[in-house]
């Protein structure tokens, strides 16, 4: 049985209206928390307004909190809907952007730039570049990403066994880490250490034009993602049903792929590879709605991406105190669980996937 | 009728390319024609090459030489969009979209009509409808798939199929995961589309003693690829139909249009005589038990079954003494004795 009983339209609406509220509560909850407490209502005074009284927490919120939220309503939305995009077209229930080695491609592009470059283009200083720089370490990640889930592409073309295209997955991806290695042991200490902080992902630290390459790229691989969604539906009976139903599957895979690539890479350039929200939010929000159908999938999966994104946020600030978790431990924490329940809990794969 | 058929293939060469220059061409210079408003089934043996010139037809692999003609335009012209329009297909494979319910399901068959974002208009929703209350699938239009029996899983696909709105359908083995009852009721159900609907339909299939029914045509693929068409009385009686999957240790029965697993005249003669329903299933009985059934009264045995106040009695004949038996068991039983005498 799916998490929950199946709902008809009606209450599809309540659970969508109630999700809604979810993400803005979580949203101001997410800039209310953290080592500076500041009150609720002052909070939304700032958000909604633009003003308050005390200049300091103005200051907290417009230059450090706001962003950091931003990021992870965008994170939430480009990973959990490129992870959504990779189950239907790998018919595959374990596939998603960090499973299938697609992170591991674009951390190898975040690599290429920040090991090749010298210190003077490590990430910290990339973002002292400025525009140009951020769109480098985009596109680099986005080549990253293409060129693993191409090759994981290829071989699932050959391959129906959803286990052995898992472990192909995870070859790739350990091939690709595994050449992310080698360059780390020729790297200097510096360019390592930042590296390896980079791996850890954070949502903080992305401002001004960063935030609008990111917002502006992921906002594109969303629109994708959606635009597709007739092709996605029709490939959900498989590829001979779809191509009989009008669809030119090879342009419609290359488009996917473009969408995921767009999604993962330069969400992976900014953040960090973070983990298990592509496979987890998916397989949530398809057993809350009961539906299959992608034009309601989407827009949902970036609404439960959001709120649990946040909510991770939350938990990684460590409310009360003054440490902050790296944001790829506490998705993992929460997104291994739901990888257990899927595959334990047959019933749940079958009802989407048989 | 119509002056044209839906479908011609001239000098057609199907197959796989095995590389970039060979290729291992399976069946060659086929030549078929499909008439709207028929009903034909491919029958052939298991690796004769259906599946393929399946495929082939459909457009989901190319063909190795010679052309194929839909509805006036050349197969491979047609734009996959327009294909979908004039041709849709019902596959072996168990799909795997669990979550989708029938209506969902049915509907995505209009994706070849629809808009960018696949909104259903009026015209759609009617078309979906009528495709719903063809296959009688109304009744679990709420449901999601994974909810639904096998033989109800294909009458979906079917409607799916049928709401595409394609003046040509083809089904690929549309009754191999059916129980007899469903099977039977699939080929009801397709026999009645193409009726009253003028659609070619063109599916194949394994079952031997339903197409011999329910087909206006059948196209037989030998095993050496060789293809013989025609109506399926004619090819019963020309012999054609049994020639194509002739193997050792059965034979087809012309008379009752099925193959029965007996083995070759080697044994016993018996003589059968009495009503025609009680000598068709002693008959049976017989066969199973390797005696052969002959019309010739001067054997040295003879069963005569006859009704005696409703009751049916078998009176066994062998060399002039006479026993009655009051079931085919134990008629059996008794000739089990001729057997060893013989030996």
């Amino acid at each position: 049985m799916p998490l929950f009983t199946p709902s008809s339209s009606n209450s599809r609406q309540l659970i969508v209206i109630g999700l809604v509220i979810l993400a803005v509560l979580f949203f101001l909850l997410d800039i209310m928390l953290g080592s500076v407490r500041i009150p609720f209502d002052e909070v939304a005074r700032i958000v909604f307004l633009g003003e308050s009284d005390t200049t300091a927490w103005l200051f907290i919120v417009e230059k450090i909190r706001l962003p950091k939220a931003i990021t992870a309503v965008i994170v939430g939305c480009g990973l959990s809907v490129s992870g959504l995009q990779m189950q239907t077209l790998f018919r595959n229930p374990l596939a998603g952007p960090s499973e299938l080695g697609i992170t591991a491609g674009a951390a190898l592009g975040v690599a290429a730039v920040m090991l090749t470059g010298g210190s003077s283009a490590s990430i910290y200083a990339i973002r002292q570049l400025g525009i140009s720089g951020s769109w480098l370490i985009v596109v680099m990640a986005s080549l990253g990403a293409a060129l693993v889930l191409s090759m994981v592409l290829l071989i699932a073309g050959r391959i129906k066994d959803n286990v052995i295209l898992l472990i192909v997955g995870v070859m790739v991806g350990t091939i690709t880490v595994s050449v992310i290695s080698i360059w780390q042991y020729f790297s200097q200490p510096e360019q390592l250490q930042e590296y390896i902080l980079w791996t850890f992902g954070s949502l903080g630290g992305i401002v001004q034009y960063h935030l609008y390459v990111l917002s502006g790229v992921v906002a594109v691989g969303l629109l994708i993602a959606f635009s597709s969604s007739k092709a996605l539906n029709a490939m959900l009976l498989g590829e001979n049903y779809a191509r009989s139903m009008g669809l030119t599957v090879g342009k419609t895979r290359l488009i996917i792929m473009a969408s995921t690539s767009l999604l993962t890479g330069s969400i992976t350039a900014f953040c960090g590879p973070i983990g298990f929200v592509g496979i987890a939010i998916p397989h949530i929000t398809r057993s809350l709605l009961g539906t299959s159908d992608h034009r309601i999938l989407i827009p949902c999966t970036c609404l439960v991406g959001t709120v649990l994104m946040l909510i991770c946020d939350i938990i990684a600030q460590m409310p009360g105190s003054q440490t902050v978790l790296p944001i790829n431990v506490v998705t993992s924490l929460l997104g291994a669980p739901v990888v257990i329940w899927v595959i334990v809990s047959r019933n749940n794969l079958r009802s989407s996937f048989s | 009728m119509n002056a044209q058929p839906l479908l011609t293939a001239r000098d057609l060469t199907i197959g796989y390319k095995t590389g970039k220059t060979e290729s291992k061409s399976i069946s060659t210079s086929l030549n078929l024609d499909l008439w709207p408003g028929q009903l034909v089934c491919l029958l052939g043996p298991n690796g004769a090459g259906k599946s393929t010139l399946m495929r082939t037809l459909s457009g989901l692999q190319p063909a190795l030489s010679g052309a194929v003609i839909l509805d006036g335009k050349s197969l491979s012209d047609l734009k996959p969009v327009d294909l979908a329009q004039k041709l849709s297909l019902v596959l072996t494979e168990r799909i795997e979209a669990g979550n989708l319910t029938v209506n969902e399901l049915v509907a995505l068959g209009r994706t070849p009509y629809t808009g960018w974002l696949g909104t259903l208009a009026d015209l759609d929703k009617a078309k979906i409808s009528w495709a719903m209350e063809a296959t009688d699938t109304v009744r679990y239009a709420g449901r999601r798939m994974n909810e639904l029996s096998d033989g109800e899983r294909q009458k979906v696909m079917l409607a799916r199929a049928l709401a595409q709105d394609t003046k040509l359908i083809l089904l690929d083995e549309p009754t191999a995961h059916l129980d007899l009852p469903n099977r039977v009721e699939m080929m009801r159900l397709l026999h009645n589309l193409s009726r009253q609907t003028n659609k070619a339909i063109l599916l194949s299939t394994h079952e031997l003693d339903l197409a011999l029914q329910a087909a206006d045509k059948l196209w037989l693929m030998k095993p050496d690829g060789k293809m013989i068409t025609g109506a399926p009385e004619d090819l019963v009686l020309n012999g054609s139909f049994e020639a194509a999957f002739i193997k050792n240790g059965f034979h087809f029965d012309r008379n009752t249009g099925t193959f029965t697993i007996h083995k070759e005249a080697s044994s016993t003669a018996i003589h059968l005589t009495g009503d025609a329903n009680l000598v068709f299933w002693t008959k049976r009985a017989l066969q199973r038990e390797d005696f052969v059934v002959a019309d010739n009264r001067a054997l040295p045995y003879t069963i005569e079954v006859s009704e005696q106040t409703g009751i049916p009695v078998w009176t066994f004949d062998s060399n002039a003494t006479t026993t009655q038996y009051s079931n085919i068991s134990d008629l059996l039983t008794a000739l089990q004795t001729i057997k060893i005498n013989k030996i």
